[in-house]
């Protein structure tokens, strides 16, 4: 492999208020290698790759490009020099067809009169998705109507008409299935043969051991480490990242025993809602686990809302403990005992103006009022209860969530459905995007509630943690229920199998 | 995330009482308006900074707030109603022609509040069951309040006599005009519901995330319905008063009342986009449009230069908007 370097940040420190968000890091990338790099929320890694796009600037350090030593002022200028960074929510514009898209900013025209030669523009953008790999994706198609994992490869062409030689990648795969995650390393590596150096992001670190070439990790702004992928095995990785180990154990052996209430909660009969799910029966015991796996866009979201009220559906039944329900609104479900942890956190489940307090008693402010006036004494007693309880930080009922870390949010999230003390929990894509010490916390935290008799369902489309939390696992494929396992019979092979 | 909790912990506050809610950005309002009061008392040569030109003030703003409580709860809903002139009008109007049949004045009163409160709550179910945009549907109800204020009429006044009636308009509580009193318990109630109550929490909720608002059971749409029902019933009760002061009942009134009242509110800090705002900020907003009005017209500047006065006002408040929450407070209420 070719040793040269694309580029070097030397000695970087960057400090905000109160904080010093990166101090002393040195952090380098060789031409045409993957370069993962990894740290738990707040490390310090978008820090780095802001200041590496010219969104920060650093207070000290210098960054040697390409054997020079430069000064990153501006998104654009990065661009200029060849960094494309493509961000977890993607940057397109929706109304726009493909190659309007890849060439923003960077337009083809013609003539004094500058107006736009589709044409050039419709060609190129072809040249490019054959260059990756991807001939499916049509340049005049309008984008809003491509899937998020086509999107990502129109954001990838855009960096190539940059001609980037540096493409950051933040969490490329937190909302793509595994078919897709597949196809987007292929992408990946077809792009380190041409030479193009990728940073890659994420916080699932079974991708890196497949992807990178070498991983750099942080730890509370600074560098741990950076090493030949082939020297690290997740366990170190985890210790670096974390300082500690994390033990996964504790939640497999349970198993057995958490199935001895037989209760039924839950019976979900026959429900269908046409072109989104069909035929949809299971039932869920108090103090069982359901897991839901399957491709994105398996109709597992439309089927968790349909049953948490915000959906409504054509056929079939729902009926919690023997009683048939009707759910016109969440409203009925909440009432029901039924209540959803949304996949989308910021947009469905937690308001951002808010804070601690105010989100965890939202769903329960009918308990702690009286003629619409609420008791604030009772509202701390309660909120600071369940801070202790799912050991929320800061331990503060009023910060803002908008400052918290996603694993914090996504507490605070289940904190306000386990106040009004649901009998059933469902938990769709409960440790997206969070990292590796929030998720042992959550599957702790899920374990315990289904112990306390809760049924619990548990949509994921990671199959690790699907296979770790579970006693049941149910696959979805294509709106339909294309299988079921007991914990004890699930493989990640053979649940894939059902699943693509 | 030691970045993230630490900013947090030096951000969080205790924010409890009912008087909590005075933002930095308010305190920079609030600077403008002094620096504003010092201005016009140097300008006016001592005709100006008076008791009784505060009291004059005072007054003025009196209705602007009684109505600018019911459009915060609304554009904290995120939504905004600019029908409000005209209902100042049609309320006016209306409670003059019923006043002309003899019926006692607080029974006048009350009767044209849940009228308007009525009217309101049509406007609220609209937005909220027909998911239409609010900006529309209440510049839609400004036509049709407006509209049935001058066909009723004729344009011309209708006269009042009852001399209770007028006294709301024009008398004194001790040394403090009757209209003031109303508008400080209005103030205070309103502060009160949007921070103590589930009304305002949920108001807060609704325009902060509508989609987590559904979620989370909040019945959504009877948020906003009161929200429009509250700004009406207040609108009835500003009207009311506006007729006693003018001793007739006037479908011409009220035509840049909708520009003081948003000025007002946006001013204070009530965000645009809903989720954040409280009454402490429209008590300062109000009065700083109720003192450039009133100093500009005693260094004599024409009233209708005053109004263009106003628009630039609301024009650089929206501006103050975004920047404060460009600048991180985030939609953070507080």
């Amino acid at each position: 492999m070719n040793e040269e370097k694309i580029f070097i940040m030397k000695n970087i420190t960057k400090t905000f208020p109160g904080v010093k968000a990166l101090d002393n890091v040195t952090f380098e990338v060789k031409k045409g290698e993957i370069h993962a790099l990894v740290g738990e929320n707040g490390a310090g890694k978008s820090t780095l790759i802001k200041i590496l796009s010219g969104l920060y600037k650093p207070d000290a350090g210098q960054i040697i490009y390409k054997g020079k030593e430069i000064k990153i002022n501006s998104p654009k200028q990065a661009k200029d020099l060849g960094i494309s960074t493509i961000y977890q929510e993607l940057n397109l514009c929706p109304n726009l067809t493909v190659a309007d898209n890849i060439f923003l900013g960077n337009e083809k025209s013609k003539t004094i009169f500058q107006y736009i030669d589709d044409d050039t523009q419709i060609n190129k953008s072809r040249e490019y998705f054959l260059n990756l790999l991807d001939s499916e994706i049509d340049p005049k198609i309008i984008t809003s109507n491509l899937s998020i994992a086509q999107q990502q490869i129109v954001e990838i062409a855009k960096a190539l008409s940059y001609k980037s030689e540096l493409i950051i990648m933040d969490e490329p795969t937190s909302s793509l299935s595994i078919h897709e995650t597949e196809k987007l390393f292929e992408i990946i590596n077809g792009l380190k043969n041409q030479g193009i150096s990728v940073i890659y992001i994420s916080h699932r670190l079974e991708e890196i051991f497949k992807i990178a070439d070498t991983a750099t990790i942080l730890r509370d702004g600074k560098l741990i480490g950076t090493k030949a992928i082939e020297d690290l095995d997740y366990s170190t990785v985890v210790k670096m990242m974390v300082g500690r180990e994390i033990e996964n154990k504790y939640y497999k052996t349970n198993i057995q025993e958490s199935s001895k209430k037989q209760e039924v909660l839950l019976e979900v009969k026959n429900l269908s809602k046409k072109g989104l799910f069909e035929n949809i029966s299971f039932t869920l015991n108090a103090g069982e686990i359901v897991g839901f796996s399957g491709l994105i866009g398996a109709g597992r979201t439309d089927l968790m809302k349909a049953l948490s009220g915000q959906l409504k559906f054509d056929k079939g039944k729902i009926i919690i403990k023997g009683e048939e329900k009707i759910f016109n609104s969440p409203i009925d479900a909440i009432k029901s005992g039924i209540v959803i942890t949304s996949e989308d956190r910021k947009n469905e489940s937690l308001f951002m103006n808010f804070n601690v307090r105010e989100n965890i008693t939202i769903s329960f402010l009918d308990k702690i009022s009286k003629y619409g006036y609420i008791f604030s004494s009772k509202e701390k007693k309660f909120t600071n209860e369940f801070i202790s309880r799912l050991n929320i930080k800061p331990a503060n009922l009023e910060t803002p969530v908008i400052t918290m870390s996603g694993g914090n949010q996504q507490k605070v999230a289940i904190a306000k459905w386990l106040i009004t003390e649901p009998d059933i929990l469902i938990m769709d894509e409960p440790t997206r995007g969070i990292d590796v010490g929030a998720k042992a916390e959550i599957y702790k935290l899920i374990k315990i509630l289904a112990e306390q008799g809760k049924g619990i369902i548990f949509v994921s489309s990671e199959l690790p943690e699907i296979l770790l939390v579970s006693d049941k696992i149910l696959v979805m494929n294509k709106g339909k229920l294309a299988g079921e396992f007991l914990n004890k019979d699930a493989t990640e092979e053979k649940i894939l199998e059902l699943a693509v | 995330m030691a970045l993230k909790e630490n900013l947090a912990n030096s951000k969080t506050k205790k924010k409890f009482g009912l008087f909590s809610g005075i933002r930095i950005r308010d305190m920079g309002v609030l600077f403008a308006l002094i620096i504003l009061i010092i201005f016009f008392a140097i300008l006016s040569h001592g005709r100006f900074f008076t008791i009784s030109n505060f009291l004059t003030v005072s007054r003025q703003v009196s209705l602007t707030i009684i109505v600018g409580v019911g459009m915060t709860f609304i554009m904290i809903t995120g939504n905004i109603d600019l029908a409000v002139g005209s209902y100042l009008a049609l309320s006016g109007v209306l409670v003059a022609a019923i006043l002309y049949y003899g019926v006692p004045w607080y029974l006048a009163v009350i009767i044209i509040m849940i009228f308007m409160g009525l009217i309101g709550a049509l406007v609220g179910t609209v937005v909220a069951k027909q998911k239409l945009n609010s900006l529309i549907v209440t510049l839609a109800m400004l036509g049709i309040a407006s509209g049935a204020a001058l066909a009723y009429t004729g344009g011309k006044p209708i006269f009042i006599k009852n001399q209770a009636f007028i006294s709301i308009g024009n008398g004194y509580f001790g040394p403090i005009p009757i209209p003031v009193v109303i508008a400080f318990f209005i103030l205070i109630i309103g502060q009160f519901v949007l921070r103590k109550t589930k009304f305002g929490r949920y108001a807060y909720a609704v325009g902060g995330n509508m989609e987590a608002a559904i979620t989370s059971g909040i019945n959504v749409d009877r948020i906003i319905i009161y929200a429009f029902a509250i700004t009406g019933m207040l609108s009835g009760l500003s009207g009311s008063i506006m007729a006693g002061r003018l001793f007739s009942g006037n479908p011409t009134v009220g035509q840049d009342f909708n520009l003081d009242v948003i000025a007002a509110v946006v001013i204070g800090g009530t965000s645009l986009a809903g989720g954040v705002g409280n009454m402490w900020g429209l008590l300062i907003g109000a009065f700083l449009v109720g003192i450039i009005g009133n100093g500009l017209t005693i260094l004599g500047v024409p009233y209708f230069y005053q109004i263009i006065a106003k628009g630039l006002i609301i024009y650089i408040a929206i501006l103050i908007d975004r920047q404060t929450r460009q600048a991180g407070l985030g939609k953070s209420r507080i």
